[in-house]
């Protein structure tokens, strides 16, 4: 039998659930996982159909991190070029036009807990636990960290997750901005496929422009005022925003075509 | 010297570097003295291989009531620049020290003081402790790198309040808002402060030193912090550290980190 090591993708309607299915290592991001999800982000981010992407682990646990088994014969510029290929997915994630919903159960420790963070919407369970667990094997954290969790806490709880490797469950998450939503155990996914059915309804185009200035931070007023001025406009044109027009007086549910 | 001269005190406690301020008669007010004292400290810390994190903390029951008012009088604007640019190199001492901070407030941190808590990693709170940018109140705008500081902590409504009206904010409001890390009983600020220092020191220092001084960039672009992280990491996977980190891993017991 093949061994199994891999992203279940599925498609609900305009939203792709990519499921990483490593369970054995508790969704550990190996090299063989990182090699299919990777070109599966992609495929559902340039698919226009797909208007939201969830990301979720198999067996009740997101992902436990890296693929500790390697680290063992590591040269720096070896470890430098791993940690650098990181940027394969989190670009994809970061600076893609489709917003990404990350549904959390279990373990989202490490690189696990950086794909997290560079989803766009967060739904822990109550009982899901983050840690940036690095510093416990002599590692300073990547997986995009340092710029994502700053953005959501405070640099004072930052610094503790990172520098202390403190462990953070679902409701405390949720109440320091890790997570934005709060499931039962053994519902995150299900909530996280209500809030994406909200993200895919949105104005594709709009939600791409936003996406992409949020890539940019940190902006200052000038920067933040160029963008609104170079896509405000475009916007204004778009199919979608008369569309919005016509739904507004017609006060009916508008239907976004991302065009 | 007497007891009552305005200073900073040092004790070790392990690997944990303890200062205190010191100026009994002003509510251990920011002077001259009290800040050479500090950057003084700081720097013999920095060299000090045994000592892993520092605690900052005020004597007697308060943090430190804020600039000297009494050093203040008849400045000419460029004695004022002066003493900007000696709170710069103070300010720099403690937010570019590659060994951690944590800040044990009692009472009251009001001007200076709160720029002062504000540089450490992590602030307790005693719960009767306060916390305002007093500046306002004698025609001073905020400084000690309080604008930086202050938004990187909470929002910038919030931010705006604080500096601009001066609003007083307690301790419970404090760890709401996210201004402070904990809160504490009255008297034990110190206490929950050296356990956290005690966690950083037993943390991994290498990894720390990157990881703080990486933060002390931002705000940083995405690709600037993917690069940071990659190449720390790869300096970082040969470290003696790693090797401890990964083996207590395997063996499922506690690293032991040399910082080597």
């Amino acid at each position: 039998m093949a061994e199994k090591m891999t992203v279940n993708v599925t498609r609900e309607g305009p939203i792709a659930v990519l499921e990483i299915d490593n369970v054995s290592q508790r969704n550990a991001l190996t090299m063989a996982v990182k090699s299919v999800l990777v070109p599966a982000l992609k495929e559902a981010e340039e698919d226009t159909g797909v208007r939201c992407i969830v990301i979720t682990g198999a067996g009740n646990t997101f992902s436990a991190g890296g693929d500790v088994s390697l680290f063992g014969d590591m040269t720096p510029a070896k470890g430098r070029q791993i940690v650098f290929d990181q940027r394969n997915f989190l670009h994809l994630m970061l600076r893609g036009d489709t917003p990404i919903v990350a549904a959390v159960e279990g373990f989202a420790y490490g690189a696990g807990f950086g794909l997290a963070m560079a989803a766009d919407y967060i739904v822990a369970a109550e009982d899901a636990k983050f840690c940036a667990a690095f510093n416990k094997i002599g590692l300073m954290p990547d997986g995009g960290l340092l710029w994502t969790l700053p953005q959501r806490v405070g640099m004072g709880r930052a610094k503790d997750m990172l520098m202390c490797a403190t462990v953070v469950d679902g409701v405390e998450a949720k109440r320091l901005g890790i997570a934005d939503q709060l499931a039962k155990p053994n519902q995150a996914l299900n909530a996280a496929m209500d809030r994406a059915a909200a993200f895919a309804s949105a104005a594709p185009l709009a939600v791409a422009t936003i996406k992409s200035a949020f890539a940019r931070y940190p902006l200052d007023l000038e920067q933040a005022f160029a963008i609104e001025s170079d896509a405000q406009p475009a916007l204004m044109q778009s199919e979608d925003a008369k569309e919005a027009r016509r739904a507004f007086f017609a006060k009916e549910k508008p239907n976004f075509r991302g065009a | 010297m007497s007891s009552s001269d305005p200073t900073v005190t040092r004790e070790n406690d392990g690997a944990i570097a303890v200062l205190r301020i010191s100026n009994p008669k002003r509510r251990n007010a920011f002077s001259p003295e009290v800040r050479g004292a500090l950057v003084g400290h700081m720097n013999d810390i920095a060299t000090d291989n045994a000592i892993r994190s520092i605690v900052i903390t005020g004597a007697g029951k308060t943090f430190s009531a804020g600039g000297d008012l009494s050093t203040m009088q008849d400045m000419t604007a460029f004695e004022g620049r002066e003493r900007i640019r000696a709170g710069r190199a103070m300010v720099e001492s403690i937010w570019r020290s590659e060994k951690p901070v944590v800040a044990a407030v009692e009472g009251f941190a009001f001007g200076a003081g709160l720029s002062l808590a504000l540089l450490a990693d992590w602030i307790v709170a005693a719960e009767d402790a306060s916390f305002c940018a007093s500046f306002g109140r004698v025609g001073l705008m905020g400084d000690m790198g309080l604008f930086w500081t202050l938004p990187q902590r909470v929002s910038a409504g919030r931010a705006r309040r604080i500096l601009m009206l001066a609003e007083v904010v307690t301790a419970q409001e404090a760890l709401k808002i996210g201004l402070v890390e904990e809160i504490s009983n009255n008297g034990k600020a110190l206490d929950q402060a050296m356990a956290k220092a005690q966690a950083m020191a037993e943390a991994a220092p290498l990894p720390n030193r990157l990881t703080r001084e990486a933060l002390g960039q931002f705000p940083a672009t995405l690709d600037d912090m993917l690069a940071y992280e990659a190449h720390g990491q790869g300096l970082l996977f040969t470290s003696a550290d790693t090797k401890e980190g990964l083996a207590s891993f395997f063996e499922k017991r506690r690293p032991v980190f040399q910082g080597a």
